[in-house]
Order: C-alpha cells, then sequence, then structure tokens
C-alpha cells in the first residue's frame, strides 16, 4: 500500500532542502487535524514551562526542601558529636601529646602501687615543667627522709645520690 | 503560517543550531529555532501513535522540555533530529504503556479507545479509507506501528530508523514489511 505516487518521493532521495515539500506532502495525506495556531505558540508555552520549571528550584530547591526536613535530625547529630567531643577525657590529650618520659613517668605514679599517699599523686600530676627539678628533689628527698626506708644505709643513700646526679649545692641549702 | 514560514527560511544544519545553542546569549533563540525546525514532523510522528490531539500536545512538550535539559549530553554521533525523534518515540510509548495501565481492568483496551478516537476527535478529517487505514494501523503491536508510521508517513531512512529505534536495518525492514503485508490485509477484507 503507497501513499499517493506522484507525490511522493523515495525518502532516500529525501534531501534536507527539500525536507519543507516533503512536509507539504505529509500535510496533504495527513488524516490529523492540528487546532489553528498550535505550531506558533508552541514553542512559547514550552518556554513558559521551562522557565516556570526553573522559578520553581530557584525559589524551592530540591535540596532545601531536603534541608528544611532533615535540620532537626541533623542538629540533632551535631549536638551528640559536639557533646562526646568536649567530653573527651583531658588524659587522652596528655597521653597523645606527652612525651614519652612524661608518659612514662605519668603512668609509673598512676600504676605503681608503691605510692600510697594520695596527695602526693595529685600533685605531681598537676606539675608542670618549671617544676620539674623541685620533684625530683621532692622524690630524692622523700626517699632520703623516709621514715620507711627498709633498712637503707647512709652509704646506699649517698650512692642514689650520686647515680641520680642530682645537684648537691642544692641538698645543701635545704 | 508563521510557523511554515519560519520553516522554510530557517532550516539550519545541525551545526549551526548547536553553535547557537552551545552559548549562553544565544541558547534560548537557538532552540527556540530547533523547536520550530521539528516541531511539526515529531508532533506529526506523535500523533499518529496516540491519536488524540491532546495526548500529542503534551507529549510533543515534554520531550522538548527533556531536550532543553539534556542538550550538554547530546552526543554528535547522530543527527540532532533522530536524537529528538528518539526521545519523542519513547515518550509515547510510555504513555501508550501508561494508559494501556490504566485501561487494565475496563471493559474496553487500548486499541478500541484509541480508534474510538478515530471517530470522536474533532480533529480527525480522514476520509473512508483513512479510516481504514488508521484502523488497520492500530491493530499492529506498539513497535510495529511505530516502524510502518516512521516510514510511511515520516518517510525515514531505514538507517534513520535504525539509528532511533536501536534495531538493525534488516529487522525493520522484515518488520516494515510484515506490518505493510497486515495493514494491506485489513483494509482490503474490511
Amino acid at each position: 500500500m503507497k501513499k499517493n505516487q506522484n507525490s511522493r518521493k523515495h525518502p532516500d532521495q529525501v534531501k534536507q532542502p527539500a525536507q519543507e515539500a516533503s512536509n507539504e506532502i505529509a500535510r496533504q495525506s495527513e488524516p490529523f487535524i492540528v487546532p489553528d495556531g498550535y505550531f506558533d505558540e508552541l514553542p512559547q508555552r514550552v518556554m513558559a514551562r521551562i522557565d516556570l520549571k526553573q522559578r520553581e528550584i530557584e525559589v524551592n530547591p530540591k535540596y532545601s526542601i531536603l534541608l528544611r526536613r532533615a535540620w532537626i535530625p541533623l542538629a540533632v547529630a551535631a549536638s551528640v558529636a559536639l557533646f562526646f567531643f568536649i567530653r573527651q577525657p583531658s588524659n587522652l590529650a596528655i597521653k597523645t601529646d606527652a612525651s614519652d618520659s612524661i608518659a612514662a613517668t605519668y603512668h609509673s605514679i598512676e600504676y605503681d602501687p608503691t605510692y600510697a599517699d594520695e596527695a602526693l599523686l595529685i600533685q605531681e600530676a598537676s606539675v608542670t615543667e618549671n617544676d620539674e627539678a623541685q620533684i625530683d628533689f621532692k622524690s630524692m628527698s622523700n626517699a632520703l627522709n623516709s621514715t620507711d626506708t627498709n633498712g637503707i644505709t647512709t652509704e646506699e643513700k649517698i650512692q642514689y645520690l650520686l647515680d641520680e646526679n642530682y645537684d648537691t649545692d642544692l641538698i645543701t641549702e635545704l | 503560517m508563521l510557523t511554515n514560514q519560519l520553516t522554510a527560511m530557517a532550516e539550519m544544519s545541525d551545526q549551526q543550531l548547536l553553535d547557537l545553542l552551545s552559548k549562553q546569549e544565544t541558547h534560548r533563540y537557538g532552540f527556540d529555532l530547533l523547536m520550530r525546525q521539528f516541531q511539526e514532523r515529531i508532533y506529526r510522528h506523535v500523533r499518529h501513535l496516540v491519536i488524540y490531539h491532546d495526548d500529542a500536545d503534551d507529549i510533543v512538550q515534554n520531550t522538548f522540555i527533556k531536550v532543553w535539559n539534556n542538550l550538554s549530553s547530546f552526543r554528535e554521533d547522530s543527527k540532532l533530529y533522530t536524537w529528538i525523534y528518539r526521545i519523542a518515540t519513547n515518550e509515547a510509548l510510555s504513555h501508550l504503556k501508561s494508559k494501556r495501565l490504566r485501561m487494565f481492568l475496563s471493559l474496553t483496551g487500548l486499541e478500541s479507545k484509541l480508534e474510538q478516537g478515530l471517530f470522536d476527535d474533532n480533529f480527525f478529517s480522514g476520509d473512508e479509507i483513512q479510516v481504514k487505514l488508521q484502523q488497520a494501523i492500530l491493530k499492529l503491536p506498539d513497535k510495529q506501528r511505530i516502524v510502518f508510521n516512521m516510514r510511511y508517513y515520516n518517510e525515514l531512512s531505514y538507517d534513520e530508523m535504525s539509528d532511533v529505534l536501536g534495531t538493525s536495518v534488516g529487522a525493520l525492514k522484515a518488520s516494515y514489511h510484515i506490518a505493510a503485508k497486515k495493514v494491506e490485509e485489513f483494509v482490503t477484507t474490511h
């Protein structure tokens, strides 16, 4: 079955410049009527829909809708995260930042069962670097003057001082 | 009509259109020209598939909106027209599919509903032969109907049809041959 043979050209022979002629032929055999002015108005109608959609996105973008719906759980999550961050124990900071010697000292104070004096533990834990000489002196002094020396002789005490390389002038003054 | 004049005057090549579309200051103007150049052919292709003018109007508008939104992804390995044609075909098939689903529980099928449109629609002026021809075409499966319409009404070459439908030329020729046979048989026996 073919359309009007006289006016129909073979599809392979239809060239771009003759497309309008082809359109005219198609229109002549078209049973479907198009409303008047339809094709004149169609581009404007399409652009109007595109512009409307664009304005909707600008005024009420999808991401802002999502953000409005999600802000409460996001705020809660952020608060919880902040809470746990603030509540991080200070020893962690010390443990991550401290030098090996200070960390080792801290641990020895913390876990050495021979240190029964809680007050001393607290005092030494809060000391600064400037007090380091005095701590050493105090430890040494305590060791020397402690009544609980378990029979340490004087020679042993002197040897202790020499081994620790303490400034004996300081000792003399005190 | 204004559109016919514009179409005749402003038949631009793909490259010319793409050049206009690629620049911010001429993007809208280029798109307007694109629509005016292709709208009639796209509309007629869709109208043959869905019969009703209102449905065809919706599909054509949706097609060009999709073209606007996806221009940046257009690969210049096919012609603009075949690309737009493909979008329109998919839109029309989606429309028919959803209409068929909506009518699943009704007493009349989609084909009957479309056939009814040939008589009820104020925008159908075909004579008795045209009515029979359209009835015969509506009896074809959707894709075979597309192939037949593209070849018979839109006069696309098999290569262009292959580009649009993603089907081999041989399969398209076979499909058209079978469709033409069915249409001829229906028209001569009814």
